[in-house]
């Protein structure tokens, strides 16, 4: 079965993640050995590090991988056990969002399975991008890294929280299941309301748990899946609340979908936000037309 | 001359000082001619000999000392001839009346004492003017060499401005000592004069004349010898306290009306001020002035209080729109107009006004609804009314809603055509109030709930009754009524599908002139564009197929010459699906019926369908027939055998009627042909045997064995009701003075939906407006393929403008829906921009 791509296209960290640490691609070189990367030959050049990427794969499969392969066929893709092995192996937690991180790094469409083309693909353009030699412990430094990103890096962490949508939803739907979701919320923007305790990024501000707020609004209101543009525009929105928590930003000409200008509205209702003072509603975005 | 002058100046020169002496005899001539002029003797002098002597003077080079002699007597003159005059004028108690406005002094003695002193200064005005031009002329060549070399004011503007100075100017003394302000001549004449205009406008009659003549006095006199031109006296000094005295009248009487008279009163009297300030400005002061009067009463008398005014109860602009009073309009429009030329004031009033009544129409027709459902309970059943309370009340409420529906037209045209009175006689077909107008329309129409519905039913009722009642040209005028309603729907769509469901009824139940139809439905197609109406020409269209079909068919028929007697003339009409409305199309009113079993068709109807079908086929293979079992009828003819054991009345012989039902009627009544007299069929027989809908055969046996002309079954229990248990049997003894007899359609009237069913309506009405939301969203995306938010929302309302008003909630969600559908997509860093996704 071959693994569904992205519509995304790329799911690497983009390379603003590595210019904000310490460790720049040109740090990585020297400290990880340039003869490697310096002296490849034409056809490894093309190739990249994927022979020895495919062996590392290999070494991940285990019995009822290769059973449910078939004999003698090469195996393809690896099951939740192997995988969760993989993740742990990796030094990423597989309880929380740790889990995503490396999922992502290998192109991951589901959360119980790796394939080998993504994993292959995966850290084949990492090697493009960042020279990251393809063995176990180059690996382990570099999802670490990642992981250490996660909180401080929006940009990636976007790309992290909006992969997740396509892990967490069943292949044959469009949308997250409500509960997925809210696990999901939990795992990335969790507060200290939360059963997992603290995320990466915890969706509150001074005085506002939004993350509680938005998890009761949900429980009271919402009653159907979650699709990609509420997954995606509730980070966004999170993003703005954490700035702005009279939610003085918002505006319902603003193309917020349906279901955050209902909790913008809950919020107001529950005391949770004042409504802005007539007149001095709008906060940046406002670029309201009279019709 | 010049040229000679220049010659023999140098001559000259000595001979100058010897004419030093010749000076004091010219200027002696001089001053006894002038002396002569000031006291009117000047019939005795000679204009040539003043005139050379002063020539003479000039010459010598003397114009400065005379130019100054002539002054300086004038001045004397003033002194002592001029001033004593004026001053016996200027009496204490002219003082004190005109200046101090002590009281108790009517204004009689006023006017007589204010006249008196204007009568004085005009008359030394009227001597001084006349002597000033004589000596000018006199001393022309004064002015024409001296005075124009030396760029001094001219003689005659010198000696003429004496008089502002010593008379206008000129201090109140003796007569004045216990004033503290220092007043002067000009302040009394000014008194006077505004206290005369006063007395005038409170109805006095005044000396016109004599006032007109002082300002004509101030309008010729200048602030300086210089006489620049808008420093006239008048226009310096006379004409803004004018114009605060005549602010000050009008605030006071402003105010006065406001607490004692009505609009009406107010409107009359400010046009009337405005005319009597003007006719003031040409007879009396000066016509300078007539603009500038003009706006003080503009501002202090109507726009001061122009909201209290038009307030009023009982004389405002309220009223005057209830009660008609196009008078009161044209003049308040007239005076609205001068003060403000958006008349936001009249507009604000004229739109709330517009919206009151239209809701009282509204409200007026909740009103009327009870009453005319009992006046209809009445009516219509003449029996049993109390047993069966449950049917009146389930069958009158369309009535009364048709009834409603027409009422609510009417009464709104009727409005409709006040306003556009009051707007042609009184506001001049004024384009701002006229949209204005409009708009509140508009808006109270569409606020209205049933609007689009109500204005269908009122063209189907006259378009129905048009047939028999009303002339071409009366039918002419409704459907131009209707088109005026019709621009004012904004949701077009709702009114599209009431509409083709009315035209449908009519059109399959022939109740109406096809070429009537076809005039309203091209008016609407001129008014609202060939989309609205394509259905509509679609219905046309089959309606003439399908007769052309019906008789071709027939000759087919006939050419086979197969006469067989049981031959059923059918007379088709072969629908588009498209093109009617699912109602008239079977697909069942109520939802999640789904497509209906068709009924059982007698096996003679069966064989005329195979056959018609084949027929049909011939020319048009691969379609699909579908017989809508709901929409059709039938006449059947029926024979009633005479009845045994009567030998006279009608029952003795036998009797044949041609009975019209409804295609279910007939399927019905078919059944009875099988039966053997005396037997009968309950209501579940019959509806195994025929697979009728229950309801619909409720009403059909209904109208066969309730409605006493044609009651051809017999009903047990005889109940009104059809009750599921009934048992019906064949009614022997039927007897109708009408050979042709229509079976009534019970309930089958087109009128005004249920509760329940134009909640259906609006919910159908919503899915559609989905679509086309979302088509109207992705062809513009397709179009410009990225585009923010509020710029999409708009350009869709924009788009859709002509057909219905979107809600921008609605819009929201269809564009989430799009989104979660993956036709477009957020921008990346812009999430208020969407992308479309080809």
């Amino acid at each position: 079965m071959r693994p569904r791509r992205m519509r995304n296209g790329s799911l690497l960290p983009s390379s603003s993640l590595l210019a904000t640490t310490d460790f720049t691609p040109c740090a990585f070189a020297m400290l990880h050995g340039a003869p490697h990367t310096v002296y490849m030959n034409d056809r490894e050049r093309k190739r990249g590090p994927d022979d020895a990427l495919n062996q590392l794969f290999d070494r991940l499969v285990g019995d009822e991988d290769r059973a449910a392969a078939g004999a003698g066929k090469p195996v393809e893709a690896i099951g939740a056990e192997a995988a969760q092995a993989y993740i742990s192996s990796m030094g990423a937690n597989i309880e929380n969002v740790e889990a995503f991180v490396v999922l992502e790094i290998v192109r991951a469409d589901s959360i119980g399975q790796i394939t080998r083309q993504g994993f292959v693909e995966g850290w084949s353009s990492i090697y493009l991008d960042h020279r990251i030699p393809a063995d176990q412990a180059h690996h382990r430094n570099y999802v670490r890294m990642c992981i250490q990103n996660l909180p401080q890096n929006p940009a990636y962490f976007k790309k992290v929280y909006q992969f997740a949508f396509g892990l967490g939803k069943e292949p044959a739907q469009k949308a997250l299941e409500k509960d997925v979701a809210l696990v999901f919320w939990d795992l990335f923007l969790g507060t200290e309301s939360s059963d997992t305790g603290l995320g990466p990024r915890p969706w509150k501000s001074k005085n506002v748990d939004w993350l509680g707020a938005w998890k009761r609004f949900l429980a009271e209101k919402w009653t159907r899946s979650v699709n990609k543009d509420m997954w995606n525009q509730t980070l966004a929105f999170a993003e703005k609340t954490m700035v702005d928590e009279t939610l003085g930003f918002w505006n319902e000409d603003q193309a917020w979908p349906g279901v955050i200008d209902d909790f913008v509205l809950w919020c107001r209702e529950q005391g949770i936000a004042k409504a802005p003072a007539p007149g001095a509603a709008g906060g940046e975005e406002m670029d309201v037309e009279d019709y | 001359m010049a040229s000679r002058t220049n010659k023999i100046r140098p001559i000259r020169k000595p001979i100058t000082n010897r004419d030093q002496s010749e000076f004091e005899p010219c200027w002696a001539l001089l001053r006894d001619a002038m002396t002569d002029i000031h006291l009117q003797n000047a019939g005795r002098l000679s204009f040539e000999q003043l005139y050379r002597a002063s020539y003479k003077i000039v010459l010598r080079k003397k114009g400065a000392l005379l130019y100054e002699r002539v002054r300086d007597f004038e001045q004397e003159w003033f002194r002592d001839h001029i001033m004593p005059n004026i001053a016996a004028l200027i009496t204490k108690n002219l003082i004190n009346i005109s200046l101090l406005q002590h009281p108790g002094s009517s204004s009689h003695e006023r006017r007589e004492m204010g006249e008196k002193f204007l009568r004085g200064i005009r008359d030394s005005w009227t001597d001084h003017n006349r002597s000033m031009n004589m000596i000018a002329d006199v001393l022309m060549y004064l002015d024409r060499v001296y005075t124009l070399e030396t760029k001094q004011p001219s003689l005659f503007a010198v000696t003429i401005g004496l008089f502002r100075n010593n008379v206008l100017r000129s201090h109140i003394g003796a007569a004045a000592e216990d004033i503290e302000q220092d007043f002067v001549v000009f302040d009394i004449l000014c008194a006077v004069i505004l206290d005369l205009i006063n007395m005038e406008r409170d109805g006095d009659i005044i000396n016109r004349n004599l006032v007109r003549k002082i300002t004509a006095m101030l309008e010729s006199l200048y602030e300086t010898d210089d006489e620049i031109e808008n420093h006239r006296l008048y226009l310096t000094l006379f004409e803004p306290r004018y114009l605060e005295a005549s602010t000050e009248f009008y605030r006071k009487e402003c105010e006065k009306l406001v607490q004692e008279a009505n609009c009406s009163t107010w409107l009359r009297h400010a046009q009337r001020r405005l005319n009597e300030e003007r006719e003031r400005c040409g007879t009396t002061l000066s016509i300078m002035t007539t603009d500038k009067i003009a706006s003080v009463v503009e501002k202090e008398l109507i726009e001061a209080k122009l909201d209290v005014f038009l307030a009023m109860e009982g004389s405002g602009l309220k009223p005057m729109i209830d009660n008609d009073r196009l008078d009161d309009l044209s003049i308040l429009y007239q005076l609205i107009s001068r003060v403000d030329s958006t008349k936001s004031a009249l507009k604000v009033i004229l739109q709330r006004r517009v919206r009151e009544l239209g809701l009282e129409i509204e409200k007026a027709l909740k009103n009327t609804d009870f009453s005319v459902a009992g006046a209809a309970t009445g009516d219509g059943e003449e029996a049993g009314e109390a047993a069966e309370k449950a049917k009146p009340q389930t069958l009158n409420p369309a009535q009364q809603q048709t009834a409603a529906a027409i009422k609510w037209v009417d009464d709104v045209l009727q409005l409709k055509d006040k306003f556009d009175r009051i707007l042609s006689d009184c506001f001049c077909d004024d384009l701002l109030l006229q949209s204005a107008i409009t708009r509140s329309f508009s808006d109270f129409i569409n606020s209205f709930n049933r609007s689009s519905e109500y204005v269908s039913l009122f063209i189907d009722d006259n378009l129905k009754r048009g047939i028999k009642t009303k002339t071409e040209a009366e039918v002419d005028a409704v459907l131009d009524k209707a088109i005026v309603l019709l621009r004012y729907l904004t949701d077009r769509d709702m009114f599209e599908r009431y509409y083709q469901k009315h035209l449908a009824k009519r059109l399959l139940h022939r109740k109406s002139e096809i070429h009537t139809e076809k005039e309203m439905v091209s008016r609407m197609k001129s008014e609202m564009g060939n989309h609205f109406t394509s259905k509509f020409e679609g219905m046309f269209k089959d309606m003439e197929l399908s007769k052309d079909l019906t008789d071709n068919y027939r000759d087919h028929i006939a050419s086979l010459g197969d006469a067989d007697y049981k031959t059923v003339d059918l007379n088709i009409n072969v629908l588009t699906t498209n093109n009617w409305p699912p109602e008239v199309m079977g697909g069942g009113t109520s939802k999640g019926e789904g497509a209906k079993p068709d009924c059982f068709y007698p096996p003679e109807i069966k064989r005329l369908q195979e056959s018609f079908y084949k027929y049909y086929l011939k020319d048009r293979s691969g379609r699909v027939l579908t017989w809508v079992s709901s929409a059709g009828n039938a006449d059947i003819k029926c024979v009633f055998p005479k009845v045994p054991g009567k030998e006279t009345g009608p029952l003795s012989k036998e009797r044949r009627y041609e009975l019209n039902v409804s295609t279910y009627g007939m399927i019905v009544l078919m059944l009875f042909n099988d039966l053997v007299d005396g037997e009968s069929l309950s209501f579940d027989e019959i509806q195994a045997k025929t697979n009728i809908p229950a309801p619909e055969l409720m009403r059909t046996l209904t109208s066969l064995s309730s409605v006493p002309k044609c009651r051809v079954l017999l009903k047990e229990p005889a109940t009104k009701n059809v009750k599921n248990t009934d048992k019906f049997s064949y009614n022997a003894q039927f007897v109708s003075k009408a050979i042709r007899i229509k079976a009534p359609v019970i309930s089958s009237i087109s009128k005004v939906e249920g509760d329940e069913e134009r909640k259906e309506t609006e919910r159908k009405n919503d899915q559609t407006r989905a679509h086309v939301i979302d088509a109207a969203v992705v062809r513009i995306m397709k179009q410009r393929k990225l585009l923010a938010h509020t710029k999409l929302v708009n350009e869709v309302i924009s788009q859709l403008m002509g057909r219905f008003k979107p809600d921008v909630p609605l819009i929201k969600k269809r564009i989430e829906d799009l989104l979660a559908r993956e036709y477009l997509e957020r921008v990346e860093g812009d999430s208020s921009t969407y992308r479309y996704l080809a």
